[in-house]
């Protein structure tokens, strides 16, 4: 499985979802699943027949030309052990199929949502990406475990029963064979408007699940204000609205397989009927004289099992459906086909390979700002327009301005997370774009407004990178005024941080975060609002920690802060663009 | 087994009714399924015996039309009670889960201040729908359908009892028996390593957010993205562990029908026996014996769910563990019946009536409090001294750190010192029931957690019957005159995205347009330029112009004439 070329295409955009889907699936892996489904299903058929003729034998009424009784249960023994050992390792092989599958393409959806230039461009925050990873991603799994083989086997049972039945009375056959088209048909109608409505259904989940997070996120705000009650409420209503958006669901799509279980009761009915009249000699047209109990219990016996495969695949069918409705949040998420290289989609999964660090610029860049607009992902107007600036090699330069001018913004455009609407930003005479994102990550610095504290270790936190070591990061502690903080932890760096960093203050988790962005010594230092939760002491320290990096970083800093305005080389106000057209 | 009384209790007792028209529906089909062939089993091997003693120049008579009846009300029975038990199964889980999430947040609603502080937010949400889920997936995915398999195959055996000699309806008990048996016990025996595959689970999950929401950090703090390689290998464990789930349930599926068609073909060799000895007419024996064929495929899918037994033990463990988040069921009402969310309403609907009159201002006396936080070693808060009179508006400063947001905590009541005596109001702060001492106040957190929900009910959170013209007025005074032609627009995801500022501002004024008798602000100009401090400050005075108003804040913004200041450092003023 290894090593083999990819069978198919890459997927293309316009691949309609089930494409997307069957596009991601090795295929020497599906034929593995599909031989062993029909070992079982052969096996099956080998046990029917044996049984059904030694009941006839032991009835007294024998097959001509059929072997002893004995004989046949041995035969239908070997049948069952056959379809016990399929059946066992079809599941394993479809678990393993899937299992695969999922675990390889969660592997190329994180790779992208970690992206920041592709987070900017989403209106999903990282719980609702997070779901989409495990919970939307895991709608995918019954679709390849489950759906895939039974559709193989809804192939070929039913073909494999009506060579078997047609040669002993075609009259039966072709009661069998007239049902069974009308049973796709059915289906196929009741499915389209099935995998419609479950679109609909997904986003009422995903906005339920949205809702029922917000509500949690925001308990104790709801807490303070006396509104936990109407919360529950709010929670109740949106589950009231998944309950009918879901069995409207539901009623449409278990038509469809009503409708099997209707024909294939009717058509039960019909040939234990008919095989009963014609083996009292009641019914004498076609082949019904030459009926004898022996083909008749073969043809019974087999009749329920030419459907079964049939209403395994419309139970399933809602797994197809589920795992079609979340095709497209989750294709949006994949990266472009034929990004990297040796993108091999259908290698078994392995370890990821460490990403080789990018080299190291031998001095902090000068950065130049060249009449640079920038406008965020779906917003109307541009929130910097024209703006030109230049900072020298090492430079500390603060920008200040008021609140909304675009300092976030143009943060995220220093870090090329967004790209210029028109203007470039160079680095060292060499536009921002055109460095590799290795490049940029290897060098780069970054502190934002809100810290986002990594639920693991204090040194973890520190330097996540692993590459500091003791020593380094002692200077990091000291250096950042995290002393008193570590003094004051049980376990000193080894303490455990909970998620949001539980157990530090705002401020002692900005310094955590700063300590962080310190730790690999970028070369171009990006600060949104560095002190915006430090006391005036903390500010000093911090402001003279970034003094002592002249020289060695490129500093800009986006600020409202008097103090560290006036403490950096250069200060430069930025102009408020007017929000609203006149 | 007190787990599963307290499954049923949560999980089956609420929708009984539900609950047992599945049993029946899927029992019906199941026997309908079963008897189907039975009769038609019946029917043709009676045929074939007739048909050959008329062949041979014998006289027989055969009803037929009885059977053909019968064949033909199995084949409806059998597609209607299959469509109805789908439903009814479906309406009765969803009935369920709309039950269970409302209470499940309502219990964690009323959890001690602390335990919600302690709460990981973002997991709570994963694993509380994980948790209910696995409950709602029991009665109607497990229990019902093993009680199915149970009473069709209990039915049958009773048939055949009567038709039949007995040992032929013990084998048909017995096999009816190991048919449900095997996957579930299947299912018991996995718990251990289900229950380490649902932590593992959880534990991809949580590293998966964490790693999506760190990703702007750690773009250049981990370059070589350590983290994310850690989360493949954490996937890798997952997926062999799913892997050897699918394992056993296979495993599980093919032993039950293996056992099942050697039982059959052991049956043939019996029944060639009693036919010899004429115990048995061969009609019978063809209804014995395609009705247990048919019946081995009733389990499809069985041995599949309750391989989810752990899961569902895990959620139930949890879900009712201490502190217990499933409060008493009373009386079928499903949000909270707490009598302190009761006050809280006549509360705010007697803020409304008092809201013309502008309600006292608050007051409090501390006297030497100390409070030790859980990290750090000496007392945030050691031996304070200090008494805000109402009316006043007090400033307290300090460093990042110093105990300024827990001694806010404090004064609300929401933690209670180690040590020394808070009076709010001239009484002891705990002594004061949580909705009434809250009503009294209005508090703007340090963090700002704004609601999914349009601004108009982000702003009225304290004032739910707030006018349009005075929230407008309010944006206006503040500086966020762009937003106020949305106060319809949704925030939050999907929704519009609001500047650091601006989500700031809303959480002050949402605190400050309620009608309380003291406003509690944590560092509310936090990422504001001068200007907007300036503005809301200026607003903020005239609005609780001789209502008490403690600002807590790094240094002093914001001119307001009359404040006093006070540094906290060292856990003293």
């Amino acid at each position: 499985m290894t090593g083999a070329p990819p069978p198919s295409a890459a997927p293309r955009r316009g691949d309609t979802p089930e494409q997307w889907l069957l596009s991601l699936v090795p295929r020497p892996a599906l034929a593995g699943v599909i031989a062993w489904r029909a070992a079982e299903t052969l096996g099956l058929l080998t046990l029917l027949v044996g049984l059904a003729l030694a009941l006839a034998a032991v009835v007294g009424l024998a097959a001509a030309a059929a072997p002893a009784w004995p004989v046949l249960l041995g035969i239908a023994v070997a049948g069952a052990l056959l379809r016990a050992l399929g059946l066992y390792c079809g599941e394993r092989a479809g678990a393993r199929l899937s299992s695969d599958l999922i675990i390889r393409l969660r592997e190329r959806l994180l790779a992208q949502a970690v992206t920041p230039q592709w987070q900017l461009q989403q209106t999903a925050d990282p719980a609702a990406l997070t779901l989409r990873l495990t919970r939307e991603l895991e709608t995918l799994e019954p679709y390849y475990r489950r759906y895939l083989p039974a559709l193989g086997v809804a192939l070929l049972q039913p073909l494999l029963i009506l060579v078997l039945v047609l040669p002993l009375d075609w009259l039966a056959g072709l009661v069998l064979l007239g049902t069974a088209p009308l049973i796709p048909l059915f289906m196929v109608l009741i499915g389209m408007g099935s995998a419609r409505l479950a679109e609909e259904q997904q986003s009422r989940l995903a906005r339920m699940g949205a809702m029922f997070l917000d509500r949690l996120r925001g308990l104790q705000t709801l807490r303070l204000f006396r509104r936990t009650n109407s919360a529950v409420q709010d929670i109740s209503r949106a589950a009231e609205a998944w309950r009918h958006a879901t069995m409207r669901v539901l009623r449409v799509a278990f038509l469809s397989s009503a409708v099997l279980e209707f024909f294939a009761a009717v058509a039960i009915a019909t040939v234990a009927i008919y095989i009963g009249l014609a083996l009292l000699g009641f019914f004498t047209l076609g082949p019904a004289p030459e009926m004898t109990l022996a083909a008749g219990l073969v043809i019974l016996i087999l009749a329920p099992e030419y459907f079964a495969p049939l209403r395994r695949l419309a139970q399933h069918y809602h797994d197809r459906a589920a795992a079609l409705a979340a095709v497209p949040a989750l294709r949006d998420m994949a990266p472009a086909p034929g990004g990297a290289p040796g993108d091999d989609r259908h290698a078994r999964p392995a370890a990821i390979p460490a990403r080789r660090p990018a080299q190291r610029w031998s001095a902090p860049p000068a950065v130049r700002l060249e009449r640079v607009t920038l406008r965020w992902p779906g917003a109307r107007r541009p929130v910097v327009q024209h703006l030109s600036l230049t900072l020298a090699q090492g430079e500390w330069v603060a920008l200040t301005g008021p609140s909304g001018c675009g300092k976030s913004t143009l943060a995220a455009a220093l870090l090329g997370w967004l790209p210029v609407e028109t203007g470039q930003i160079w680095i060292d005479d060499q536009a921002l774009d055109a460095f590799a994102p290795e490049a940029l990550a290897a060098n780069l610095g970054w502190l934002g407004q809100q810290p986002q504290l990594l639920n693991a270790a204090l040194r973890t936190n520190l330097a996540p990178s692993g590459e500091a070591d003791a020593s380094a990061i002692a200077a990091l502690v000291e250096h950042c005024g995290l002393a008193g903080v570590v003094a004051a932890l049980p376990a000193g760096l080894d303490t455990r941080l909970g998620e949001d960093g539980a157990g530090l203050s705002g401020g002692e988790a900005q310094r955590v975060a700063l300590a962080r962005a310190l730790h690999r010594a970028p070369r171009v230092l990006v600060l949104d609002e560095p002190t915006a939760s430090l006391d005036a002491d903390h500010e000093r320290a911090l402001l003279e920690r970034l003094g002592a990096l002249r020289g060695a970083a490129t500093i800009i800093m986006l600020t409202h802060s008097e103090t560290a305005a006036a403490a950096a080389d250069r200060r430069i106000e930025l102009p408020m663009l007017e929000r609203r057209a006149p | 087994m007190s787990d599963f009384r307290r499954l049923f209790a949560l999980t089956c007792r609420p929708q009984w009714p539900w609950l047992l028209a599945t049993v029946l529906l899927a029992t019906l089909a199941a026997g309908a399924a079963t008897g189907l062939v039975a009769t038609a089993g019946w029917l043709l091997t009676a045929s074939a015996v007739t048909g050959a003693v008329l062949a041979a120049g014998g006289s027989a008579r055969l009803e037929i039309f009885g059977p053909g009846a019968l064949i033909r009300l199995f084949a409806v029975t059998r597609t209607v009670t299959r469509y109805g038990e789908r439903l009814i199964g479906h309406e009765s889980i969803f009935r369920l889960l709309s039950r269970l999430r409302p209470r499940v947040f309502a219990g964690l609603a009323s959890q001690p201040w602390a335990v919600i502080g302690r709460l990981r937010r973002a997991l709570v949400l994963n694993r509380l729908i994980g948790d209910v889920e696995a409950l709602e997936g029991f009665p109607a995915g497990m229990l019902s359908a093993a009680l199915a398999v149970l009473l069709a195959g209990g039915g049958f055996s009773l048939i055949l009892a009567w038709l039949l000699p007995a040992p032929l309806a013990w084998t048909a008990l017995a096999l009816t028996l190991m048919l449900a048996g095997v996957p579930v016990l299947a299912g018991w025996c996995a718990q251990p390593r289900e229950y380490r595959a649902a932590l593992l689970r959880e534990r991809l999950q949580r590293d998966l957010l964490e790693r999506v929401a760190a990703s702007r950090e750690l773009v250049f703090a981990d370059p070589t993205d350590h983290r994310r390689r850690a989360l493949g290998r954490l996937d890798a464990r997952l997926a062999a562990a799913s892997m050897a789930r699918a394992s056993r349930a296979g495993a599980a599926d093919a032993m039950a029908g293996l056992l099942l068609h050697l039982a059959l073909c052991a049956a043939v060799v019996v029944v060639a026996g009693w036919l010899a000895a004429e115990l048995l007419t061969p009609a019978r024996a063809g209804l014995a014996l395609l009705g247990l064929l048919a019946l081995g495929g009733v389990t499809a899918g069985l041995a599949d769910s309750w391989q989810g037994l752990a899961r569902t033990r895990l959620g139930l463990r949890r879900l009712t563990a201490d502190p217990e988040l499933i409060p008493q069921d009373r009386g079928g009402c499903a949000h909270v019946t707490d009598p302190t969310d009761a006050d809280a309403e006549s509360a705010s609907a007697a803020d409304h009536v008092a809201h013309a009159a502008m309600p006292a201002a608050a007051g409090w006396c501390l006297d030497g409090v100390t409070l030790r936080q859980g990290v750090a070693d000496r007392p945030v808060l050691d031996g304070l001294m200090l008494d805000i009179v109402p009316g006043e508006v007090l400033c307290i400063t300090g460093h990042s750190g110093c105990g300024k947001s827990s001694l806010l905590s404090v004064l609300a009541g929401l933690r209670r010192p180690d040590r020394g005596q808070v009076l709010f109001d001239g009484r002891e702060a705990s002594d004061w029931p949580e909705a009434t001492r809250l009503s009294r106040l209005a508090i703007c957190e340090q963090r700002t957690t704004l609601l999914a929900g349009t601004l108009a009910e982000n702003l009225t959170l304290g004032v739910p019957r707030a006018d349009r013209d005075e929230l407008q007025a309010a944006l206006a005074a503040v500086g966020l005159a762009a937003l106020i032609g949305e106060l319809d627009t949704w925030l939050g995801p999907g929704g519009r995205q609001l500047s650091g500022g601006e989500a700031r501002r809303v959480a002050v004024l949402r605190a400050a347009l309620c009608p309380a008798g003291a406003l509690l602000l944590d560092e509310p100009f936090r990422g504001l330029d001068d200007a907007a401090c300036h503005a809301l400050s200026g607003w903020l005075a005239e609005r609780w112009r001789d209502r008490t108003v403690v600002i807590f804040d790094h240094q002093a913004r914001g001119g307001w004439a009359g404040r006093r200041v006070l540094t906290l450092a060292e856990g003293r003023l």
